[in-house]
């Protein structure tokens, strides 16, 4: 199996539909409410906010850290190696959302920009977040 | 009213759930001194057990033929079953209800938390680092330090030396859990509370029941109040929130609780709040009314929330020290609270307490707070 071909973790976390290679940045898909410009990441049908009707999106591939910290002893069904660190990175769109990052703790300071990318997650690709500008 | 209350101490046991609700359960009825015949139902809180669990732990006391239902709210299943017994009671749809919450949770992580599969599998489902990032918030938007939640684990732990019914009964110092292994920066071992085993029930009552069973200084329930997630809350296991703004879900069931009793956050005397982890106790002192925002740590240190203090927190030694049997710790905290207002809580025990709240929060976005008085 190519790495183009791996299947997606979970149901429409990325916003790309084409072919993805991990560390490739992506888009996360959202929704977006037109009447009360409220994101929701997963994307939901309806608006938490305002109960309109919400439409699926894109978020912007860079975030901001406003939150992190790490595992260092393995969860029950995780299939990333710890120890590894987590941020609520808060999007231009106004939402913040959990991902790992693929850095140390101490590298990850609140305020630290990050870039979203397609993570290789056991054998298949879901989401991550990277320094933005950097490797990861 | 709470007619009685009953428990099966928190901790590790070669006894299966069955067997330690009914510990509970029979506990609460000799302490009420009414006998499966004069209850309507039992309502039964539980979040692991199996397939009709409340009808098959009740199978060891006896078969009284009333409706058993059984109730599911993570943490807070204990508090739904007093919520829904308080309002079958006031609406004189029942005389007398037998709440019961029984766990038997795995050691460690709770590996089910309502967490979508991408979510675990991508390392996202772990609750502790949810505590880590209120943890963190508070770290850095008040003078809190690493200190300071070190300190409520001490004060817990301490309160617990006097408490038979708690796993973890040795007093311990900001040395021993800030050297504990980290779990989730910055939090501790010893700032977590370990998922056990453990039952707790109550027998709710109306007063013309409890004078006519000639229950002696029944503990008033005056209120219970439970909500749910709205817009803007963050807990396990929503995987985003609102980057700008986050309500509470403790606030705003507290607002109610207080409301309806008629009473405000300086009328306690005592508290059981949800210390799921060190900060946890912190935010609650800020969402029960104890203190403005930003004050939590100076109302920490004053030692007001400490036995001897003006409105001790969690003196049964809270999670912390008792350690989480999901569906039982909140009918625990009941217990606790009701033997401090009948002034029966030994070393442990309020003087004078009058007025008593118990407090939880639940996965999937639930928290209760309920008060109580004599």
């Amino acid at each position: 199996m190519t790495a183009a071909e791996r299947d997606r973790l979970g149901e429409g976390l990325l916003a790309e539909d084409g072919p993805l290679v991990p560390g490739k940045v992506v888009g996360l898909r959202a929704s977006h409410c037109p009447a009360c410009a409220r994101w929701e990441f997963p994307a939901l049908a309806y608006c938490p906010g305002c109960d309109g009707r919400a439409e699926p999106s894109a978020l912007s591939a860079q975030a901001t850290v406003i939150g992190v910290t790490a595992v260092l002893h393995p969860p029950p069904g995780a299939l990333v190696p710890v120890p590894y660190t987590v941020a609520l990175a808060a999007f231009p769109e106004g939402v913040a959302v959990l991902g790992v990052v693929t850095a140390a703790l101490d590298d990850v300071p609140l305020g630290q920009r990050v870039e979203t990318v397609a993570m290789l997650i056991g054998e298949r690709l879901g989401y991550g977040f990277q320094l933005a500008g950097g490797a990861g | 009213m709470i007619a009685g209350v009953g428990i099966h101490p928190f901790g590790r046991f070669d006894l299966s759930y069955r067997q330690l609700g009914a510990v509970a359960a029979r506990d609460a009825l000799a302490d009420a001194g009414i006998g499966l015949a004069d209850l309507d139902s039992i309502l039964v809180g539980n979040v692991g057990g199996e397939m009709a669990k409340g009808q098959n732990t009740m199978e060891l006391i006896g078969r009284p033929g009333i409706p058993i239902i059984n109730v599911e709210a993570a943490c807070a299943s204990s508090a739904s079953t007093l919520l829904l017994a308080s309002q079958l009671i006031n609406s004189g749809a029942a005389r007398a209800i037998l709440c019961l919450g029984v766990e038997k949770a795995p050691r460690g992580f709770i590996a089910a938390s309502g967490f979508e599969q991408w979510q675990i599998e991508s390392g996202l489902g772990v609750n502790p680092v949810y505590f880590a990032l209120m943890a963190q918030e508070l770290l850095e938007t008040t003078d809190a330090k690493a200190a300071d939640l070190a300190e409520v684990s001490v004060k817990n732990h301490r309160h617990a030396v006097a408490n038979p019914n708690a796993m973890y009964r040795r007093e311990v110092t900001q040395e021993d859990v800030l050297g504990s292994r980290m779990v989730c920066p910055p939090l501790t071992l010893l700032m977590l509370c370990a998922p056990n085993e453990g039952a707790a029930a109550a027998v709710l009552v109306s007063a013309s029941y409890a004078r006519e069973l000639g229950i002696s200084r029944p503990v008033r329930l005056n209120s219970v109040a439970m909500v749910s997630r709205t817009a803007d809350d963050w807990f396990v296991p929503a995987a985003s929130r609102q980057a700008g703004r986050r309500t509470s879900l403790t606030a705003r069931a507290a607002a109610s609780a207080y409301e309806q009793a008629g009473i405000g956050p300086a009328d306690i005397d005592v508290i059981e709040c949800q210390d799921t982890d060190a900060a946890s106790e912190l935010w609650a002192y800020r969402d029960l009314g104890l203190c403005e925002p930003g004050n939590e740590t100076a109302l920490l240190r004053s030692g007001e929330t400490a036995l001897g203090g003006r409105v001790p927190v969690n003196p049964s030694g809270g999670l912390l020290s008792k350690g989480e049997p999901l569906g039982a710790s909140g009918l625990g905290q009941v217990h606790e609270i009701v033997q401090q207002l009948r002034g029966r809580a030994g070393a442990r025990q309020v003087t004078g307490a009058r007025t008593g709240i118990c407090h939880v929060m639940g996965a999937g976005h639930n928290a209760a707070v309920l008060v109580a008085s004599r």
